[in-house]
């Protein structure tokens, strides 16, 4: 089975696509859809993750500020200023880029937990900024009236399929650029730093340089999926600084398996399923006896420390390590590693 | 013969300790220079603050074709053609056999990128890795990864190569093939410094030796004064060292 999946790996991933694009045809389930589009989307910021989390090894705290940096700028420079959407995605984009390299900066330098909390405070500074100017950005109940996609007379929200392509869209983008990304000598060098820092600078790589870079690569498609979120939604809310979707996202890095890129694809669209739909679900808040937000919170808690505990590797980590295993054979050049 | 590498007065301080003191010496172009010296005598710390891994010195200036390279950072240092490697056996682990060499092929190097595979299979040909190429690294023997780092270190063909230990731990047979591969790098016109505890390797391949101890430089010669040299001798393993260095290289 598995070895059947690798050998047919374009035949499959052509099968996949096709059958991604046929389910808004299929499916009537206003609610799945909507789930799947906002899936796609935190899969995007999951997988970027991956690359300064999973590949260069940077406990990044502030990776959710850049899709957060991207949602606010678009939102504000079409609410406030009335440019296009359009153009305000972009523009999410570049602010996003700037905010990755001021942030990256004094983290470079740092190690493990002093990195953790430096990124932290940055992300939480973003957010006490955006807080503090309430008139701009719409202070703690977010920024409303975020203007809808729309090309011409076409409404992206009044079409059940035009978010869905677009969004695929983007996450297929993001992905062929990570997995060019880190198959490509640049991500071998951050591999390298990560494994022994020592010895890759003694082999002549920048290590200022290239992660820099990381930060800057990393942030750049979370910015686009930022604004794309903003208008999708037709809001941009404070809740994206949140401790609760940072665990949520974190969750689909380490149980899609760090630095894989695909896990957090997958497991960033299966999280969002699971998670949203046990908060939309009256049950569990009766099993527990506690309202439904927490639960949820629990839950992602809970799968993160069964994960770490039974599977480190992640989902991805299991699949790659059991097609090898069926293969029996070396790994092909450009395989991916853990 | 002009120096390649310059040493002046170069010190490292570790709070009251002096891991270094005061050193100097030249390399001259071509050469295989050794160091010995007992354990804790300031051998790898004055590999690391000549190629600024992970400090640079604290007084002192290190030249290197007449370039100031004391300050310089490590990847520029690599960069001007010198490469080290490390006492401890160290590899990428999580990266393959072949990435491994060619991370030390791509950054900094004059190698173009048509270049580089051959350049890697080269390397790790000339040390008998290119069967374990498609391995992850982290599952080689020590001295498969001891291998791995030398090959790393002359893919990208330094002019100048510092060696830390690579004997220890070896059998007889592996400490041959290493004399062997040491001599043919240095006749392919490689510059080396070697730091050796392993002495019949160190005294055999060695043009010039400097003998360290407590962070000072104690002696320097050619081998085979040295090795007539008992108070050197003597400081640097004992009365009994003595007898027994003089049982084997005798
Ligand atoms: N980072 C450090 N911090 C504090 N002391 C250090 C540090 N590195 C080395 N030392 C001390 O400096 C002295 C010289 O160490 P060094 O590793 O250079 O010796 P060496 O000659 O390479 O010894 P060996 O033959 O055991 O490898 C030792 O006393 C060691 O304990
Ligand atoms: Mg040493």
């Amino acid at each position: 089975m598995i070895s059947f999946i690798h050998a047919n790996k374009k035949a499959l991933a052509v099968v996949g696509i096709v059958v991604f694009l046929a389910i808004p045809l299929v499916v009537d389930n206003k609610l799945l859809i909507h789930l799947a589009i906002l899936g796609m989307l935190y899969a995007v910021v999951a997988s970027n993750w991956d690359l300064t989390l999973g590949y260069a090894g940077v406990f990044n705290f502030a990776h959710l500020a850049f899709f957060g940096i991207g949602a606010y700028t678009s939102g504000i420079l079409t609410v406030k200023l009335g440019i296009s959407p359009w153009l305000g995605i972009p523009c999410g984009a570049v602010a996003a880029a700037i905010a990755s390299v001021i942030v990256s900066i004094p983290a470079i330098r740092l190690r493990g937990i002093y990195v953790a909390l430096l990124t932290f405070a940055c992300s939480q500074l973003v957010l006490l900024l955006l807080l503090s100017q309430p008139l701009i950005t719409g202070g703690q109940q977010g920024l409303t009236g975020v203007p809808q996609l729309q090309i011409g007379d076409f409404r992206f929200r009044e079409s059940k399929f035009a978010h869905f392509y677009l969004v695929g869209l983007l996450l297929l983008c993001s992905t062929v650029f990570l997995r060019r990304l880190v198959t490509s000598d640049f991500g071998l060098s951050l591999i390298a730093l990560r494994d022994f820092e020592e010895y890759a600078i003694a082999r002549g790589i920048p290590l200022a340089r290239q992660r820099l870079l990381a930060f800057l690569l990393s942030s750049i498609f979370p910015g686009l999926a930022g604004g794309v979120y903003a208008h999708f939604l037709i809001v941009a809310s404070p809740d994206i600084f949140g401790f609760s979707l940072a665990i949520l996202l974190l969750s689909m890095v380490l149980v899609g398996g760090v630095a894989t890129i695909y896990g957090p694809v997958l497991i960033g669209v299966v999280m969002t399923y699971v998670s949203e739909l046990m908060a939309s679900s009256a049950w569990m808040s009766e099993i527990f006896g506690v309202s439904r937000g927490p639960v949820r919170f629990m839950f992602v808690a809970v799968i993160i420390v069964l994960t770490m505990r039974f599977f480190p590797q992640g989902v991805w980590g299991l699949i790659k390590q059991y097609s090898a295993r069926s293969r029996m054979t070396e790994p092909a050049e450009g395989e991916d590693r853990v | 013969m002009a120096a390649i590498l310059s040493v002046r007065g170069v010190t490292k301080k570790f709070g009251e300790l002096v891991a270094v003191d005061d050193v100097s010496f030249e390399v001259d172009e071509g050469e295989i220079y050794g160091i010995a010296g007992p354990n804790g005598a300031g051998k790898t710390s004055l590999f690391n603050l000549i190629t600024g891994i992970p400090y640079h010195t604290d007084a002192g200036v290190v030249t290197y074709r007449g370039e100031k390279i004391s300050q310089l950072s490590p990847h520029k240092i690599y960069e001007l053609g010198i490469a080290r490697t490390f006492q401890k056996e160290t590899a990428f682990d999580t990266l393959t056999v072949r990435e491994n060499a060619r991370i030390g092929a791509v950054f900094g190097t004059a190698l173009a990128v048509e270049e580089y595979d051959s350049a890697v299979d080269q390397a790790l040909e000339s040390l008998d890795l290119l069967d374990d190429r498609n391995r992850l690294a982290g599952e080689l023997s020590i001295y498969g990864k001891k291998r791995l780092m030398i090959a790393s270190a002359i893919v990208s063909n330094p002019d100048l190569l510092m060696l830390d230990e690579p004997a220890g731990g070896l059998n007889l047979a592996e400490l041959n093939e290493l004399e062997s591969l040491i001599l043919r790098l240095s006749h392919g016109k490689m510059t080396i410094i070697i730091i050796e505890h392993v002495l019949p390797l160190l005294f055999g391949v060695s043009n010039r030796v400097m003998v360290m101890d407590f962070g000072k430089r104690l002696a320097e010669g050619a081998p085979e004064s040295l090795a007539r040299d008992d108070t050197v001798i003597e400081a640097y393993l004992g009365e009994r060292g003595k007898d027994a260095f003089h049982a084997i290289s005798d």
